[in-house]
């Protein structure tokens, strides 16, 4: 096959697909169009080991920038992909140059949501490489951090400010953070590992805006309360990099829309990792993940699929955090639960299994990779979901 | 002075991280598990890269071994 195939992203996702399509055979053109500045890197380093070292380092790159060469990968990168005409086998570029493919790869990712009552000049957010130096800096400085938003960037970013003596608070909308989706149970447990650490927390009262005081800024709660902080990080999710491909052919629907095997609406255009809501055979559902290790599995299995492959994408779901010297570890998928098992011994940590109607649907793991290990294996041999590729 | 490498075969997933930020040191069995095949294969910082971008935590390295 000496098709020529695109793709467009700079990720984990985008690095995985480039060099899965050279291991698999594929003789044709490969490029990759990243719109960062950096080959892909290791992104999860950026809110753990990069962020709570003295010295935030240089990005990790997954492959060095020789091994593309070697690969015969060609890669731009400082570039983002503006426009996929209907209809037409032709991405437009930001520098204004096109490029024409037989197969295109969308693996766009996602950025951070930034509300507008949020953005309060030097409001910071961390995602890339890019946003690193100055929230690093931050660090460094601040007489009072506050993060908006306990999902697990704010929790990491709260764990790197306490290990670098940063007083920090973190505002959550919920009862504590990560209740939404771990349950008041496990939550309440995570909210006391994040004060016992030295975390101040906020919870129950979103944020009505941030604004700007005459010597920092002001974080305006919904209680009326007003906290001031001299750096403000928002963490409120993220949202797929997928405007682009409006008017394209291409369905979206909070992202990407694919079928088992990474196939769009459009026989010629094919998507991964955080961009891509696909049909997960496993579940009956079309997910979206924004997991590094789902995103790594998505790179090959799309590049297998753009070679023609039908095989589906089955991941068992899995991510984990590093927060206050403790692993966090997720093995499943629990969109709705109605009963949480919760065991706990004499050693720091604990194990929570989450339950769908008898069925065990996920379980989270705290300090104990052995569990989740063990977990993990439980939930496989269930067999809802297979492994996406033989490597 | 040379770095000890190991790799807990109970915690790994097979992510492959590890064969990507350090080549030639690391490989998957047929189970989908790493191995370390040849730790001398990648520099030191590959092989620290390697265990602290684990997902699993399942690779450890040993300095001042030897």
């Amino acid at each position: 096959m000496k098709e020529r195939i695109v793709i467009v992203g700079g990720g984990v996702a985008a690095h995985e697909c480039a060099f899965a399509l050279r291991r698999l055979g594929h003789e044709g053109p490969v490029e990759l169009v990243g719109a960062e500045t950096e080959v892909p890197y290791d992104r999860t380093l950026l809110s753990k080991d990069q962020l709570a070292g003295e010295d935030a380092g240089a990005c990790v790159a997954l492959s060095e920038r020789p091994a593309y060469a070697d690969a015969g990968i060609d890669v731009r990168l400082g570039v983002r992909a503006v426009r996929l005409p209907a209809g037409e086998s032709r991405v437009e570029l930001s520098d204004g140059d096109e490029l024409a493919f037989d197969r295109l790869v969308v693996c766009t990712g996602g950025r951070p949501v930034m509300p507008e009552a949020l953005v309060a000049p030097g409001a910071l957010a961390l995602r890339e490489g890019a946003d690193l130096p100055r929230v690093h800096d931050a660090l460094a400085r601040v007489r009072h951090l506050v993060i908006i938003g306990g999902g697990f960037i704010g929790g990491e970013v709260a764990s790197a400010a306490v290990k670098r003596y940063a007083p920090v608070t973190l505002v959550e909308a919920a009862n504590a953070p990560l209740a939404p989706v771990l349950g008041d149970d496990v939550a309440g447990r995570l909210a006391e590992m994040h004060r016992a650490a030295g975390v101040e927390l906020v919870c129950g009262t979103p944020v009505r805006g941030v604004r700007r005081e005459r010597d920092g800024l002001g974080v305006v709660l919904s209680d009326g309360r007003t906290l001031w902080a001299d750096a403000v990080l928002v963490g409120v999710g993220m949202t797929p990099n997928v405007e682009w491909l409006e008017g394209s052919g291409v369905e979206l629907d909070d992202g990407v829309v694919t079928d088992s095997a990474c196939r769009t609406a459009r026989p010629d255009v094919l998507a991964a990792g955080d961009c891509a809501r696909w049909e997960h055979p496993g579940y009956g559902a079309r997910l979206r993940v924004e997991h590094w290790d789902v995103a790594m599995r998505h790179g090959e299995a799309v590049a297998a699929a753009a070679l023609g492959s039908e095989e589906p994408f089955a991941p068992l779901p899995y991510f984990w955090s590093d927060q206050h010297e403790t692993k966090l570890q997720w093995v499943g998928h629990a969109p709705a639960w109605d009963r949480v098992d919760l065991s706990e011994d004499d050693e720091p940590g604990f194990v929570a299994r989450y339950f769908d109607s008898e069925r065990l649907a996920g379980v989270l793991t705290v300090g104990r990779p052995r569990a989740c290990a063990a977990a993990r294996r439980e939930l496989q041999s269930a067999g809802v979901a297979q492994e996406a590729m033989s490597r | 002075m040379t770095m000890d490498v190991f790799v807990d075969p109970e915690l790994c997933i097979g992510s492959a991280s590890c064969i990507r930020l350090a080549p030639g040191a690391f490989e998957l069995d047929d189970d989908g598990v790493a191995d370390v095949v040849d730790p001398d294969a990648a520099p030191e910082d590959q092989l620290r890269a390697a265990a602290r971008s684990c997902p699993t935590g399942a690779i450890t390295v040993d300095e001042g071994a030897g």
